[in-house]
């Protein structure tokens, strides 16, 4: 599989290719295919962040303001090192000097993408052009305080939502439904971009002491099936909570589950129907919770004006803690099969996701702060003996007719489960 | 023991006498090891090229050799940390500052593991902790007056257990436990420190959590030994633990050297490394890190 991964420690991007099975950490284990670095101009060193912009670009944002566009080579063309990645623009946003890029989203319907800041400054810049000579559009949400998450809907185009330290999430609309990346050819397309509140969340309710909990976001995503006139969404706390809100029910979270003692970085959705999520914390945890299933007895406050209190809990389905992970992760990627980890102890790990086994583990020497997935699929060497250079082909990991066989197997399995339910008394707990 | 002797050994069915005879031959064989080497070693005199050869082949198999693979050892440092600003020439001419306080409402046993401490850091300024502020505040006040590193001892019920150091501006920090702390003045032998600019030997600091941790005592101390001094700090890796040692050298002749300690003597374990100033963890120790003996993180 080939990843991209940024490199908080030397400000460039490194290039891995490896198979599954990879483990640098044994010494006659499988090594990966190739490490290299790219993207070694300009440099600026610290917390970056990497999307694939429709297959065509690799955008980067990095502290303090930079932004580059850099050329995605194409899989099928073979090129040489110093041709890939090669830089074709590069930005200077009016930011501070360490302001940290909260969130790079690509819009494809408006053909550009939005970066957001931790100082509540976001630009929306419009790559159609190639000669990428529109202006960024300069965005202030006016809060005065810094935030620390940045989402698009992607359900429904122009509405966003952010929240931060002390700032309860804010579903905005920075642009019409209509408007798209043909905006920009007119005169004042600057004036379609002006943020609309749409809803403001409220905090949670007081504790048993009657003590406000405190707010700081780390982490929004929005569901899927989305209900009419309404939002629903999930928050992550740097508090270690996980918050539910859906906006056809109030303004409150519907569900506040604490996961933690430390604070949430990351936050993804792992399966189809959005049911399970994974979330990464400061200390050393990757866990994968249930959304449907719940804990009512995990967690246990005891007062001494109160009693004892028990509060649900979103089960926990396990740990990724294979392969010793030690530090904070911040790069997470997955594909719905694998999921990707890097983080400040410099390595890259690949789960299983439905296992939680560990597929490789790959030492790269640099802090990670963010990953993109190119391709999820391995690679086989062969070693062509008359030419005697080395061949790579993509393998097809399933065949077409093996996983159509499958699917029946699943669904037989599936009939066999509910005739089980059926049968069984025990009751499971759902929400 | 051969498989005859202790199987005739169980049929003396006497437990004195079974005693005695068990003796004899361990008697026997101790006299026949002590004969045995003493051979080996008058061999050895007349050929020392005898006992290089046996030295050469009979190694014997320790932990440390036995040691888990560890890749990150023959790596070389990628990019820039954040003691670029000492080892990447900013700092010519400048020595380190270094602010030294301890925990709140810290007892004797701190102040008098400070005073250990300031003999041999140099350009250290002790501050008196105050409940007033807070160790990210402490930083940023010494961030503003040039300072470079924070340490803060850490005493519990009347004992030094750890101390942290932080490096300024930015970050990391390091939280070690303290273990065997001897004063100067309890080590047998021991010489009058002066108030030279030590050398520092780093023994051992390997992985890449290890080099973060050599750079760490690197950035500590200034760059220019003053060498007529004579005197040399070691901090020695040995199994994750850290020991650090003061001696005085002296070359008496060409093959000959001699070493005073100087004192103190004390133990460090790496607990916690985190990012900036007390932020995301890098390293913690957990208990079950220790399970399998023969892995080591430094």
């Amino acid at each position: 599989m080939k990843l991209l991964v940024s490199s908080d420690d030397n400000g460039q991007v490194k290039e891995v290719i490896f198979n599954r099975g990879t483990d640098t950490s044994k010494k006659d284990g499988q090594q990966p295919i190739s490490i290299k670095n790219f993207c070694t101009e300009p440099k600026v060193i610290s917390k970056s962040r990497l999307i694939n912009f429709s297959d065509k670009y690799l955008v980067a944002a990095k502290l303090g303001g930079s932004l580059n566009i850099y050329e995605l080579p194409d899989e099928e063309i073979e090129m040489e090192d110093e041709e890939k990645y090669k830089l074709l623009h590069s930005y200077n946003l009016e930011v501070e000097k360490g302001d940290v890029p909260i969130a790079l989203i690509a819009n494809d319907e408006l053909e550009s993408i939005i970066v957001a800041y931790e100082s509540s400054k976001v630009f929306i810049i419009n790559l159609s052009n190639e000669d990428f000579n529109v202006d960024p559009i300069l965005i202030n949400l006016d809060i005065n305080k810094p935030i620390a998450a940045f989402v698009e809907n992607p359900y429904e185009h122009g509405t966003f939502a952010y929240g931060g330290k002390e700032v309860d999430v804010k579903i905005i609309r920075l642009f019409e439904k209509n408007v798209n990346h043909e905006i920009f050819s007119k005169k004042d397309y600057k004036k379609s971009f002006i943020p609309k509140e749409l809803f403001k969340a409220k905090n949670a309710k007081n504790d048993h002491l009657d003590l406000r909990p405190q707010i700081w976001i780390s982490q929004i995503l929005f569901f899927k099936d989305q209900p009419t006139n309404g939002y629903k969404f999930i928050t992550a706390t740097r508090y270690g909570q996980i918050r539910l809100y859906d906006t056809t029910h109030g303004r409150r979270p519907i569900k506040d589950f604490k996961l933690c003692d430390k604070p949430i970085i990351t936050l993804s959705f792992v399966n189809e129907n959005e049911s399970e999520i994974i979330v990464t914390d400061t200390h050393n945890l990757i866990a994968k919770h249930s959304l449907t299933l719940v804990d009512e007895n995990a967690h246990k406050t005891i007062s001494a004006s109160a009693g004892v209190i028990i509060k649900p809990v979103a089960k926990l389905l396990g740990k990724f803690s294979e392969g010793g992970n030690t530090g904070a992760t911040f790069g997470v990627a997955s594909n719905g099969e694998i999921l990707v980890t890097g983080g400040l102890d410099r390595y890259v790990r690949v789960f299983d996701i439905e296992s939680r086994e560990l597929l490789g583990k790959v030492y790269l020497g640099v802090e990670i702060s963010s990953i993109l997935i190119v391709d999820d699929e391995d690679e086989i060497e062969e070693a062509d003996i008359v030419n005697e250079a080395p061949i790579i082909q993509k393998r097809k990991r399933r065949d077409i007719a093996t996983e159509a066989k499958e699917e029946s197997d699943e669904e037989d399995l599936w009939n066999e489960l509910e005739i089980n339910e059926k049968k069984s008394t025990k009751k499971q707990k759902t929400v | 023991m051969s498989q005859s002797t202790s199987e005739a050994l169980k049929n003396i069915k006497n437990k004195q006498r079974r005693q005695k005879v068990f003796a004899e031959i361990k008697h026997e064989k101790n006299k026949d090891r002590h004969t045995k080497r003493a051979e080996r070693a008058k061999a050895e005199r007349l050929n020392p090229e005898l006992k290089e050869e046996r030295l050469a082949t009979n190694i014997p198999e320790t932990i440390e050799s036995k040691r888990v693979f560890d890749e990150t050892i023959t790596e070389e440092i990628e990019g820039v940390d954040e003691f670029e600003q000492y080892f990447g020439g900013a700092l010519t001419g400048e020595d380190p500052k270094i602010l030294l306080t301890t925990s709140e409402d810290a007892k004797k046993a701190a102040y008098e593991f400070a005073d250990i401490l300031m003999e041999f850091l140099p350009n250290v300024t002790f501050i008196k902790r105050k409940r007033n502020y807070k160790i990210a505040e402490i930083c940023q006040f010494a961030g503003n007056r040039q300072y470079n590193n924070v340490i803060v001892i850490n005493e519990d019920k009347k004992k030094v257990t750890g101390m942290t150091f932080i490096h300024l501006p930015i970050g990391p920090t390091f939280y070690f436990s303290i273990t065997n702390i001897k004063d100067a003045k309890r080590i047998e032998g021991h010489g009058n420190a002066t108030n030279h600019i030590p050398e520092l030997i780093l023994n051992n600091f390997n992985t890449r959590l290890g080099k973060s941790i050599g750079r760490l005592f690197q950035s500590i101390f200034p760059k220019r030994p003053e060498i007529e001094g004579r005197q040399v700090i070691t901090l020695h890796n040995q199994r994750d633990f850290i020991f650090f040692r003061r001696h005085r050298y002296v070359f008496r002749s060409e093959d000959k050297m001699g070493l005073q300690e100087l004192g103190p003597q004390f133990t460090l374990k790496l607990r916690r490394m985190q990012k900036g100033i007390r932020g995301d963890t890098v390293w913690e120790h957990r208990p079950d890190m220790e399970r399998d003996k023969r892995k080591f993180y430094i």
